[in-house]
């Protein structure tokens, strides 16, 4: 370990110095929120400061395990505003429910700490570390009302089946090292260019870590049908949390994805594609079906997300294809980040209504909202326009390039494009669904106005400046996406 | 003021008024009132019709920026990105101009024709956002010079269009009609992103006028298949057979919608796709018969039903849809001017049309059933005689607007070799005569059957709402002649020579030179005679107290008639019920469709999530809510991994045995 | 008398003869921790799971790791949740575990999953793994120390966030704000 090397991964150490330092100031000043959350946003300006300098320069530090490139600084950055927006919209929800704020910021930046290592990661044994670092506070936010038991259920099940795929992933990991005899990403690919070069078949046993390895990150991202835990973990959690799970787990784990398929296993691509092409038709299909019978608004944006994974797989099965190699991961990484900011406004809007307690996320909650909380209102018929992918919102324009991609791509992700567009035309209806709720319906009783609290409001502002600029002038974000899409193809 | 700045004008002029409406719109109208609160929207599209007149005038005169073949301007790079580039920009040429004019006109004369309509109405500064909005939408749409903003636009015309359907939704007939408008348009929409990802595929560009110089690289089944599939949308947004069952529906939304929207202008955006894209259905010409065969097949179809319906609104619904199948059954003929032609005519005395009938509406106190109106003419003269007006144009009877455009699409369909497209637009002909003047009749003719109530208070509508409907019947007099003047070689067909002339070699047409005292001649006196015959029959029928053909209102005499045998009664029923169209997509969609969702619910529910879920549930009930963890459900889940697990590794397995 | 390189008869080396014994009694014994009807029993199982376990990475050369194993798993982990089930456990528990309500599918998928496995370990060449080498304490300090200096240290990470979950969900409930 060098001095060079600590350079590098300042970011990192940034991220886990912040979360205990939040922890620390909730010791010397017990149950203030204020002070916790000054040392959390402050933190996480530092800690995106120091991504941004790090990340002028590409380098490696441990002897080649860490690696800092255009992909760690996009996603690190993308990472820090969704934690720091999920700090803006959780407290007034906490408060609300006698729940400590403190402990919650720590935990989140933990998580934080722990998708910052997966996007830096050259190495198969701090991939997977920094997949455990980002699940393990996701389970403890699940169940972070821990009085509910819903929320306790929902926590305990996530955390079983967490482990369980985790446990998976992990064995395809052994099975790759096992057969290349290097946990280096690029040793990997290096070792299984030459195993898969030729015609050759490939060895069971590396069928089989792949088997172990696509079942453990598709169960991470919720790909059908590995997707069981998601709508009663989404469900279940505090709506902030919620809205924190469908976002930072799901695109930690495709970051992951590229790290390891693209990245490692990138010489297989010929072998994994098609499974992809299956995954991505079942998942966006089925998410979209069942979302359709959903009457509880927590739960269908759960099966809705269920669908755009399906959508950001299309992304990865575009670069399989040699015609789109860097369009398909541009496609993925933007609409990584058009998904988060659109996913994440949507559950806050939720979490403000629910800053009343009692109040449940079921469709009649919606009825009328647009008389009676018109800003709320038009916030979330932005956020759903823009899951469905009307255009000029960031979904649309994030949806119109992962099918350009795909269709560019041609074969098998050509025809996975025309899934998308009809699964597209789908979704409308229970996104609109919801749309019409709260402009066409009229409340059943007629409660007292909600106070918005100044930080969830600015946050829903930057939420939606954020996606209507996305889908609006895209050249803003694409070039960065593009030169991380190419560090990684490098 | 240099045209480019002119052509932005044009389209950013209504966003303004839209986002300056809906941000201030709810305050002004609390504070300086109801009119005010329209000033801006109105005095904006009032700016942007001024400069489309100017732009519409430049671009048919073929002046500086815009030659013969148009005039194109790029905003900016939508997608920059290396083999993406998708930029966004509009282009304008002559016939760009004529759905400039219709758009702008008729959006003008609606907005203030609101302004009498809606004056009632709480939600009134709403109302004309919504209409800014559309606006905008429909103005990008003929503008843009993107396959890909055409559907940004094609769907911001739908959504806004969805929003004004559904602007009454307390009535929840209006909440159901904007949902199946939306649903409908999907299906289309669907059918044209495919055709535009095909597009790509091919030529990588979306450029429309890059594209259509490009088409002629492609093989044959290529382009047929993109012609299909742009012919899918314009099918859902023009309300043709097999998507026509929105449009009636859509009557639901305010009258002046109905008037602007579902009659002079987003209907029109399916004709004006194909027409845009005529080089791509030239080539295509199996899918030009199917164009012209879905045309007139909803041109009868509609027709029948207009027939029988009582509700004044759908009356004219329908008569759009025939209309618009007429303009479809042209462009499948290649007769491209003719349909352009006909849908600018048809802009004008169908907009007029529908105002007037909410004029009526609006006098009778929001009633929409015919049969209880009647001997209406004396008490809203303005509006009779302008709905008259309005009538004699869409029958075809010269020298009104619909009898040029008409006659040209029926002339030149028979002289392609369509005689079937001709026959039976022919029988359209005397049936749309008749079906519009059933509708005077009952309305304006014979014996009041107005509630007794409202009858004293019968009376002609604001000087808001009749001057839009003067300034309508001017246009629907004269532009037939104008444009269509002199036969053979009228002035429309001059000015969009440029763009179709192409088109039009490419069809390999032979050119007949115009006969009037020949076969042409004929065609025209043929026409205008079953015109005259249909509007003669419903005047029998639907009487008028005046001249040798006196007779009373013979309503109880029609349903005599109509279930007179089994064959009449059949019709008669057919139209009736609309052939039972909403009945089959019920079935197909909501049930058939709605069973399959949930019956994947279900699966995802109780096959994978658990086949004990019943007996957790009773577990959970009797023991708390943490046991029911223990009764077996995260089990199933993780049962649910292993056997996903070994599908995976079997599937790996081969794919690794057969490389 | 010297003892004979391998098993008499058979011919199996000694090494493999307590693999197979030890293997069997992990196998075993994690059977019993998920089929046992005590829970205090299944706890036990699990102590001797773990135990055999232990002796399982003596055999592949890892003593530090067995030795951490015996220390960490059956000292600490099993006394800890031996405790824990002695604590909470009334008499209102369910005499039977409830869970077992698909037992037979599981088996069978578990069945074809460990059969999958054992023919595609079999089939594989693992030819790119070197033999095992007898890792020595210092040897693993300074391996752990230097090149996987960061894994370590994240796993401490790792720690540190699980503590401070689990301390905020095990603290009693206060009253009025936290």
């Amino acid at each position: 370990m060098s001095w060079a090397d600590l350079a590098t991964i300042a970011p990192l150490a940034a991220a886990i110095l912040v979360a205990g330092l939040v922890i620390l100031t909730d010791i010397a000043l017990p149950g203030r929120r204020v002070p916790a959350l000054a040392v959390s946003f402050i933190g996480l300006a530092v800690v995106a400061g120091l991504a941004i300098a790090v990340g002028v320069h590409p380098a490696t530090a441990f002897g080649g395990a860490y690696r800092v490139d255009d992909l760690t600084t996009y996603l690190d950055l993308l990472f820090v505003a969704v934690i720091a927006l999920t700090l803006m919209f959780a407290p007034d929800y906490l408060a609300a429910r006698d729940l400590p704020l403190p402990e919650f910021a720590a935990v989140l930046i933990f998580a934080l700490s722990g998708v910052m290592l997966i996007s830096a990661s050259a190495d198969l044994v701090i991939l997977f570390l920094g997949l455990e670092l980002m699940v393990l506070p996701g389970y403890l936010l699940a169940g972070f009302a821990k009085r509910d038991a819903l929320s306790t259920e929902g926590a305990i099940k996530y955390f079983l089946l967490g482990s369980f795929s985790s446990a998976i992933f992990l064995f395809g990991l052994a099975f790759v090292w096992g057969l290349t005899g290097t946990t280096r990403i690029d040793g990997v690919a290096a070792a299984l260019k030459a195993i898969a070069g030729g015609s050759t078949p490939l060895s069971p046993g590396l069928a089989m870590g792949l088997a172990f390895l696509t079942t453990g990150v598709a169960f991470k991202i919720a790909a059908v049908p590995f997707h069981y835990w998601t709508p009663d973990a989404y469900q279940g959690s505090p709506t902030p949390v919620t809205g924190y799970l469908s976002v930072v787990p799901k695109i930690g784990a495709f970051a992951l994805i590229l790290r390891l398929f693209v990245g490692a296993l990138g010489p297989l691509s010929a072998d994994w594609d098609i499974i992809i092409v299956l995954l991505a038709a079942a998942t966006m299909t089925l998410g979209n079906l069942v979302a359709l019978t959903q009457d509880s608004v927590k739960r269908m944006l759960a099966y809705s997300s269920i669908a755009h994974t399906g959508y950001m797989l299309i992304g990865l099965a575009a670069w399989s294809s040699p015609n789109s190699r860097i369009e398909g991961l541009e496609g993925l990484l933007y609409y990584g980040a058009a998904y988060a900011f659109m996913n994440l406004g949507a559950f806050a809007v939720i979490a403000a209504l629910q800053r009343r307690t009692g109040i449940s996320s079921q469709l009649e909650t919606f009825a009328g909202l647009g008389r009676r909380e018109p800003l709320l209102a038009a916030l979330m018929t932005l956020f759903l326009l823009s899951l469905t992918g009307i255009p000029p919102t960031a979904g649309f324009f994030a949806k119109a390039y992962i099918i350009l991609a795909a269709v560019q791509a041609g074969g098998p992700a050509g025809i996975l494009a025309v899934i998308a567009v009809l699964n597209a035309a789908v979704a409308a209806f229970y996104y609109l669904r919801v749309v019409v709720y709260m402009f066409m319906r009229d409340p059943r009783g007629e409660p007292a106005p909600l106070v918005v609290g100044r930080l969830m409001r600015s946050g829903l502002i930057v939420t939606a400046v954020l996606t209507v600029l996305l889908g609006l002038v895209p050249g803003l974000l694409l070039p960065i996406v593009g030169n991380a899409a190419r560090a990684l193809t490098l | 003021m240099p045209y480019d700045t002119l052509i932005a004008l044009i389209a950013i002029l209504p966003i303004g008024g839209f986002a300056f409406t809906a941000l201030f719109g709810r305050r002004i109208q609390a504070q300086y009132g109801k009119v005010a609160a329209s000033a801006v929207p109105i005095a904006l599209v009032g700016l942007a019709w001024a400069a489309a007149m100017i732009v519409a005038a430049g671009a048919i005169g073929g002046a500086a920026p815009f030659g013969a073949h148009g005039h194109g301007i790029t905003f900016w790079e939508w997608i920059p990105a290396g083999q993406f580039s998708v930029s966004a920009g509009f282009f304008v040429d002559a016939l760009t101009a004529c759905l400039l004019i219709v758009v702008t006109t008729i959006g003008l004369l609606v907005h203030i024709y609101s302004v009498g309509y809606m004056s009632h109405d709480g939600g009134y500064w709403r109302f004309f956002a919504y209409l800014n909005l559309f606006m905008f939408s429909m103005l990008l749409l003929v503008l843009a010079d993107s396959f890909l903003v055409i559907f940004v636009a094609w769907e911001l015309v739908g959504l806004s269009s969805y929003l004004l359907i559904g602007f009454w939704f307390p009535r929840h007939s209006a909440a159901l009609a904007s949902k199946k408008a939306f649903i409908v348009n999907r299906v289309g929409d669907v059918g044209f992103i495919l055709g535009i990802m095909l597009i790509w595929v091919n030529l990588h560009t979306l450029n429309v006028q890059a594209v259509l110089a490009g088409i002629g690289g492609l093989d044959h089944t290529t382009i047929s298949w993109i012609a299909l599939l742009i012919l899918c949308g314009a099918v859902g947004k023009s309300a043709q057979f097999p998507l026509h069952v929105w449009l009636p529906d859509a009557m639901e939304g305010p009258t002046p919608v109905s008037a602007l929207i579902h009659a002079a202008t987003m209907v029109n955006a399916g004709v004006y796709l194909i027409a845009r894209t005529s080089p791509i259905f030239a080539r295509a010409p199996e899918i030009m018969v199917v164009v012209a065969a879905l045309g007139t097949f909803t041109a009868i179809l509609a027709a029948s039903i207009a027939f029988t319906q009582t509700d004044i609104k759908r009356v004219l619904a329908y008569s759009t849809l025939s209309q618009l199948g007429y303009m479809f059954a042209a462009l499948g003929v290649g007769a491209w001017a003719a349909a352009i032609f006909h849908l600018m005519a048809h802009g004008f005395f169908k907009g007029l049309l529908f105002l007037d009938s909410g004029s009526v509406i609006h006098a009778v106190h929001d009633e929409q059933d015919m049969r209880k109106m009647g001997g209406l003419s004396k008490k809203i003269p303005i509006t009779y005689w302008t709905m008259l007006i309005g009538s004699v144009a869409i029958s075809g009877i010269p020298p009104l607007a619909g009898f040029f455009s008409k006659d040209e699409i029926l002339g030149d369909a028979f002289k392609n070799g369509f005689l079937w497209v001709w026959a039976i637009g022919f029988l359209v002909a005397a049936m749309t005569a008749f079906y519009m003047f059933r509708l005077i009749g009952l309305t304006f003719w014979g014996e009041s059957r107005v509630d007794p109530a409202v009858e004293p208070t019968i009376h002609e509508s604001g000087r808001a709402m009749t001057i839009p409907l003067i300034l309508l019947a001017i246009p629907t007099i004269f532009i037939g002649l104008f444009l269509g003047l002199p036969f053979g070689a009228s002035r429309l067909q001059g000015w969009l020579e440029p763009v179709f002339a192409p088109t039009v070699a490419l069809a390999n047409r032979t050119e007949q030179p115009f006969a009037l005292f020949g076969i042409d001649g004929a065609l025209i006196l043929a026409s205008v005679t079953v015109a005259a015959i249909g509007i003669v029959l419903a005047w029998r029928f639907f009487g008028v107290n005046l001249g040798p053909l006196r007779s009373k209102a013979r309503l109880n005499t029609v349903s005599a008639i109509a279930s007179a045998n089994g064959a009449t009664r059949f019709l008669y029923r057919a139209s009736l019920n609309k052939w039972w169209f909403d009945e089959l997509n019920d079935l197909l969609f909501i049930r058939i469709g709605g069973r399959i969702a949930n019956g994947l619910w279900w699966f995802d529910r109780n096959v994978v999530d658990g086949a004990v879920n019943g007996t957790g549930r009773v577990v959970s009930s009797t023991g708390g809510r943490l046991r029911r963890i223990q009764t077996g459900r995260v089990q199933n889940y993780a049962l649910g991994i292993a056997v996903g697990l070994i599908v995976m590794a079997a599937a790996y397995l081969v794919i690794a045995g057969s490389r | 008398m010297a003892i004979p390189d391998a098993l008499p008869f058979i011919n199996l080396a000694w090494g493999d003869l307590l693999f197979l014994i030890l293997s069997a009694v992990l196998v075993g014994s994690a059977l019993l921790v998920v089929t046992l009807r005590d829970i205090i029993r299944c706890g036990l199982a699990m102590m001797v799971c773990f135990a055999a376990l232990a002796g399982l990475y003596v055999l592949i050369g890892a003593p530090l790791v067995a030795a951490a194993q015996v220390l960490v798993y059956i000292g600490a982990i099993s006394v800890l949740v031996l405790f824990a089930i002695m604590l909470t456990q009334t008499k209102a528990a369910p005499a039977r575990l409830v869970f077992q309500t698909q037992a037979l599918p599981a088996a069978i998928a578990a069945a074809i999953l460990a059969f999958l496995i054992a023919l595609t370990v079999g089939a594989t060449n693992w030819n790119a793994v070197s033999a095992p080498i007898r890792t020595g304490t210092a040897i693993l300090a300074r391996v752990l120390f230097d090149q996987f200096v960061l894994p370590f240290e994240i796993v401490s990470v790792l720690l540190l966030a699980a503590v401070i979950g689990g301390i905020f969900l095990a603290k009693r409930e206060q009253d009025g704000p936290a």
